[in-house]
């Protein structure tokens, strides 16, 4: 058991330097800031205690720690009955009065409108993609289920924010057009 | 989208690290190594979560996307009921990703139990099953937590008849234990005792698949896994047969 420590030390090691800050992100965008960073430490304990079973792929080991990153937090609301997603938060964004960025700011607060609206599933599918930076098959890995099915999630998730910014132009044009605007091609 | 995405980037809620947090997190770094990692107990391997009982060799065994933390079964029930085509249609392509080198086996069975569905793929020879426990709400077509698993033998499958049964792979996937096996034409149904749990399966034509959230099997003085269930038999003529033992490999 030993001699193995130091191997498996210098990979956890590796693992924190390369990862801490990501980990990091990843909590404050699902928790207040002042508890985020005992969020990490209990994902790192745990994930020193798993470390022969984690990834050797950089992303697939992110994704992995944002895995068990979110059971940490959905561990801890469990007393409130049966949690399966979480929530996302953006930062505030701040109306200001006149001035060139107008257009941009009101742009910001209908989007951060619209993604209030937002389910807790659909806030935490788009946030995976959006700001956690993972792939669909890393991403379904943090959610446990199959790549097939986030991308699903993905497609719907982005439907549902589209649809909390009001009505498209392009999809009215396809409306008049006759056409079912839902139809979506493959991006 | 793209430009949607571009915004919300700017939108982050997320801070870059400081240095207080930088320093606090070498602190941290240090606590973590020195609680000593559990010790290298033995893992409940995916290969290892199939246990064939019969005497047949396990050709293959694995899981898929085994989530992190433990999903609750409080919807299950003893006894299935029955999918229907469309819910079919829309788990199967999902059982069949996990299950993707069973290219050959097809559908056998497929029931509900609560927010849980189970899909039994099979092929007759070699004698292989493969299991699929999914979460699908019923009238959504959300499927995840995807758990899969075969095994099997290399020869073809035993043949049963009458009032017999075989005992077939016993898998044992986070929390819940599987098994599925043949019946012979005169038994209608398969109820497995675990415990405090007892189980009614799915029969069809000349197959049987159940699943409970709780073990199969119990570890005995010596840590060795000892098998804990039990099996009624109920036959075409309405007798019930307890404690109903499976029929030998010949």
């Amino acid at each position: 058991m030993r001699t193995l420590k130091p191997d498996r030390e210098s990979r956890f090691r590796a693992l924190y330097a390369d990862t801490y800050a990501d980990v990091l992100r990843f909590a404050q965008r699902r928790v207040h800031p002042s508890h985020a960073e005992d969020v990490v430490a209990d994902t790192f304990l745990a994930a020193w205690r798993r470390m022969d079973v984690a990834p050797r792929r950089h992303g697939d080991a992110r994704a992995w720690l944002f895995g068990i990153a979110r059971n940490c937090l959905l561990n801890t609301r469990r007393g409130l009955g049966r949690q399966d997603a979480l929530a996302v938060r953006l930062a505030e964004v701040r109306p200001v009065a006149g001035g060139a960025e107008d257009a941009a700011i009101t742009w910001r607060l209908d989007l951060a409108t619209a993604w209030r609206g937002l389910s807790a599933a659909e806030q935490e599918t788009l946030a995976l993609t959006v700001f956690d930076g993972l792939d669909s098959k890393q991403a379904a890995r943090v959610l446990g289920i199959t790549a097939t099915s986030y991308r699903l999630r993905l497609l719907r998730a982005r439907r549902a924010l589209r649809r909390g910014l009001g009505p498209d132009p392009a999809e009215e044009s396809l409306t008049i057009l006759g056409l079912d605007p839902r139809m979506e091609t493959r991006p | 989208m793209n430009s949607i995405d571009e915004t919300l980037r700017t939108m982050d809620a997320a801070e870059p690290v400081t240095g207080e947090q930088h320093l606090r997190a070498a602190d941290t770094l240090e606590r973590i190594l020195a609680a000593e990692p559990e010790p290298d107990r033995p893992r409940r391997s995916r290969a290892r979560l199939i246990l064939v009982t019969a005497a047949v060799a396990v050709l293959a065994g694995g899981l898929t996307q085994l989530p992190d933390g433990d999903r609750a079964y409080a919807s299950w029930t003893p006894a299935p009921t029955a999918l229907t085509d469309a819910e079919i249609t829309v788990i199967g392509p999902e059982c069949q990703e996990a299950l993707r080198d069973m290219d050959e086996a097809r559908l056998v069975l497929a029931e509900r139990r609560g927010d849980f569905a189970m899909l039994l793929y099979r092929t007759e020879n070699p004698d292989m099953s493969g299991s699929c426990l999914v979460r699908n709400v019923p009238g959504s077509d959300d499927v995840d937590d995807v758990i899969a698993g075969k095994a099997g033998g290399s020869g073809p499958a035993q043949v049963v008849s009458g009032s017999d049964f075989t005992q077939g792979a016993i898998a044992d996937f986070r929390g819940a234990s599987i098994t599925d096996g043949a019946v012979g034409s005169d038994v209608t149904g398969v109820t497995v005792h675990a415990g405090k749990l007892t189980a009614q399966a799915t029969v069809r034509d000349g197959r049987y698949v159940v699943w409970w959230p709780g073990p199969a099997f119990i570890s005995d003085d010596e840590g060795d896994p000892t098998l804990m269930i039990t099996y009624d038999l109920t036959l075409r003529n309405g007798t019930i047969v307890a404690d109903a033992q499976p029929a030998r490999p010949r």
